[in-house]
């Protein structure tokens, strides 16, 4: 276990210097964009010297480096600034925001997981039957749908035709019904299929039949034998995808005006609201850092393989 | 004169693939006495690791046809359903596998994965890690307390070997199938886990199918041998009358293609041509094409097994007509 914590503080280590690199980009990428968040809350008839004025109270003015250095160690005191728009401070806007990004996010993964992994190990045991195929074909065709379209066709055919779910916003948990959809479908082909090509590739595997030959029964080969092996990977997708799901909201939450992070992010860059930018992106960069790590070490606690590596690269 | 544990009678096997019906077993009839090592001898693709997972019963039944009858102890194998076959797989009939390398799942310790099979006899937990101790001792594996807490990836081939057979014979099963046990080893391991089966085979009275291509394992360990070829068993007889009377040409040719040390000559004889493909319907005997001596009766009828001398059974029309 002393490797693990090893691998643990090496891979945290690792992980700072991601989010520092992620956040110096981001700090560019926002230099460089046209306009200037100045320009887009005064009118053209505010002074120059107000203009100015203004640059220096926001230390739009400094050099990026030393914007960046203010930025961090302000960062590092738990102060994101304030926005430039509505002057709320930041890190009030991201707690209001933040439950309701979980909320939806965190119960679109879930929900995803928890139907996709059945579903995967279905279509491997019924490998090339009629269910097997339906099951893929149904999965990757919603996956080829567009989230924006497919949520746009929910809130038609439920909220506007049939009138029974809310269309937008949130008014307890009916209105999370067809931002979760709009989730969840899209997304089920790739672990459904992940569990299956896994599941089907571990039965193919000799010790399976080892498994059968010492007279264990079918369902202990299964669950024991078959799952546990095959689950590995896809229990580090789980982790891999949590960030990306936060990503993947800023869609989804803008077209049911969702009160969360991902339309708080999309409306702060396009209003050029960099203070609040930079927050969310410094906690979606984060939460990736943590998410991959808990995985490489989940992956290292459930797969002694994984450990054994983890011994060779050290030495 | 010992009983038959195992009788095996027309056993056909056939799995659909994308080509048409591949018959992989073509009515094979053996029998395994109590105590004895039968050891099926052919090429890779004869059927004989086909026919070990058929007495098993571990073929998928979606994708293949069986027919004829696995008699074991009177019971016929390819009529027990799942729930009975559980029964007897490991503790009346256990099987080893070709690769040691694959055949331990990689996630559990090697002790724990032969703590397993024990503890499906309801044995209490602290006498059946006792017992995998044990068990790890008699396959002659140095340090059995250690032993227990490795994972396979970190044993060697030959150690991983061990631990199958041991955790296979643990639950002192009647018959053990063992599938190229040795193929993926080192030679000089290979003589030791070939001398580990045959020790412990005495020692629990258990009757081994040996599948190999070797005829140097046979030599080593086999009482009586079939010789299998593309699906077909062509000769049966206990290793001297195989050894020193070969009848079939095929056993003939796989005699004078070994490798001997005595022989100066530099080239090793090989037998011309390669395995009739399996999905077409062959007619007549399926050696003939290669079969140096082959007569228009063998494109014709296929041949009865005919008892030549006593216990020695041949299938084959030139051996008919000399007689």
């Amino acid at each position: 276990m002393n490797d693990l914590l090893e691998y643990t503080i090496r891979r945290l280590i690792q992980g700072i210097f991601v989010v520092i690199v992620v956040t110096a980009i981001l700090f560019i990428i926002m230099q460089m964009m046209p306009g200037d968040p100045i320009q887009l809350i005064s009118s053209p008839r505010v002074s120059q010297e107000k203009i100015d004025e203004l640059k220096e109270l926001w230390g739009l003015d400094k050099p990026i480096l030393v914007q960046y250095f203010y930025w961090i160690s302000n960062l590092l005191r738990g102060d994101f600034g304030r926005s430039i728009t509505t002057g709320q401070k930041v890190i009030d806007l991201l707690k209001s925001r933040l439950p309701y990004t979980l909320m939806l996010s965190g119960s679109a993964l879930l929900i995803n997981y928890i139907i996709a992994i059945p579903l995967g190990l279905l279509a491997a045991y019924k490998k090339d039957t009629i269910l097997d195929k339906v099951l893929v074909i149904i999965t990757v065709i919603f996956r080829a749908i567009p989230d924006f379209w497919l949520g746009i066709l929910l809130i038609i055919i439920f909220s506007v035709s049939l009138k029974l779910l809310p269309v937008s916003g949130y008014s307890g948990l009916e209105s999370l019904v067809l931002p979760l959809l709009t989730m969840t479908l899209p997304y089920l082909a790739s672990i459904l299929r992940l569990t299956r090509s896994e599941v089907l590739e571990v039965i193919r595997e000799k010790h399976v039949s080892t498994a059968y030959a010492k007279g264990l029964k079918m369902k202990v080969v299964l669950i024991k034998h078959i799952l546990r092996n095959a689950l590995i990977p896809v229990t580090v997708m789980f982790f891999l995808s949590f960030p990306w799901l936060i990503g993947g909201s800023v869609i989804v939450e803008s077209i049911f005006a969702w009160p969360g992070m991902g339309r708080l992010l999309w409306k702060a860059i396009s209003t050029q609201d960099f203070p609040i930018v930079q927050g969310i992106i410094f906690i979606i960069a984060l939460l990736t850092v943590t998410c991959n790590t808990a995985g490489d070490i989940l992956t290292a606690f459930l797969d002694p393989r994984i450990r054994a590596e983890m011994k060779g690269e050290r030495t | 004169m010992e009983k038959d544990l195992i009788k095996v009678n027309n056993l056909s096997i056939k799995f659909n693939t994308k080509l048409g019906y591949v018959s992989a077993v073509d009515d094979i009839s053996f029998n395994i006495k109590e105590k004895e090592i039968f050891a099926l001898v052919g090429e890779s693709g004869s059927g004989k690791s086909t026919t070990a997972y058929a007495l098993m019963n571990l073929i998928n039944a979606r994708n293949s046809i069986k027919k004829g009858e696995i008699l074991f102890k009177g019971k016929d194998i390819l009529k027990l359903n799942e729930r009975e076959m559980t029964k007897i797989r490991g503790k009346e009939i256990a099987m080893i596998f070709q690769n040691p390398l694959d055949s331990l799942n990689p996630i559990y310790t090697a002790g724990s994965q032969v703590y397993e099979a024990i503890a499906l006899d309801k044995v209490e937990k602290r006498e059946a890690w006792n017992r995998v101790i044990n068990i790890f001792k008699e396959v002659r594996l140095s340090d059995p307390e250690q032993r227990i807490k490795s994972y396979p990836h970190e044993l060697s081939g030959g150690m991983r070997q061990r631990v199958m057979i041991g955790m296979m014979l643990s639950r002192r099963p009647e018959l053990l199938i063992a599938d190229e046990p040795t193929t993926a080893l080192d030679v000089t391991i290979q003589s030791q886990i070939l001398d580990i089966i045959k020790e412990l085979k005495s020692k629990f009275n258990t009757s081994v199918l040996v599948i190999t291509h070797d005829f140097g394992i046979v030599a080593e360990i086999a009482d009586r041998v079939g010789v299998m070829y593309a699906g077909k068993i062509l000769e049966i007889g206990d290793v001297y009358q195989i050894f020193e009377n070969p009848l079939h040409p095929y056993t003939q040719l796989l005699m004078k293609s070994l490798p001997r040390i005595t022989k100066k000559e530099g080239r090793l004889q090989t037998i011309e041509g390669s395995v009739p493909n399996l999905t077409d319907d062959i007619k007549g005997c399926r050696f003939n094409n290669r079969c140096p001596y082959s007569l228009d009766a063998c494109k014709g009828e296929d041949s009865e097994m005919l008892e030549i001398e006593k216990g020695h059974y041949v299938a084959c029309h030139l051996v008919v007509k000399e007689k």
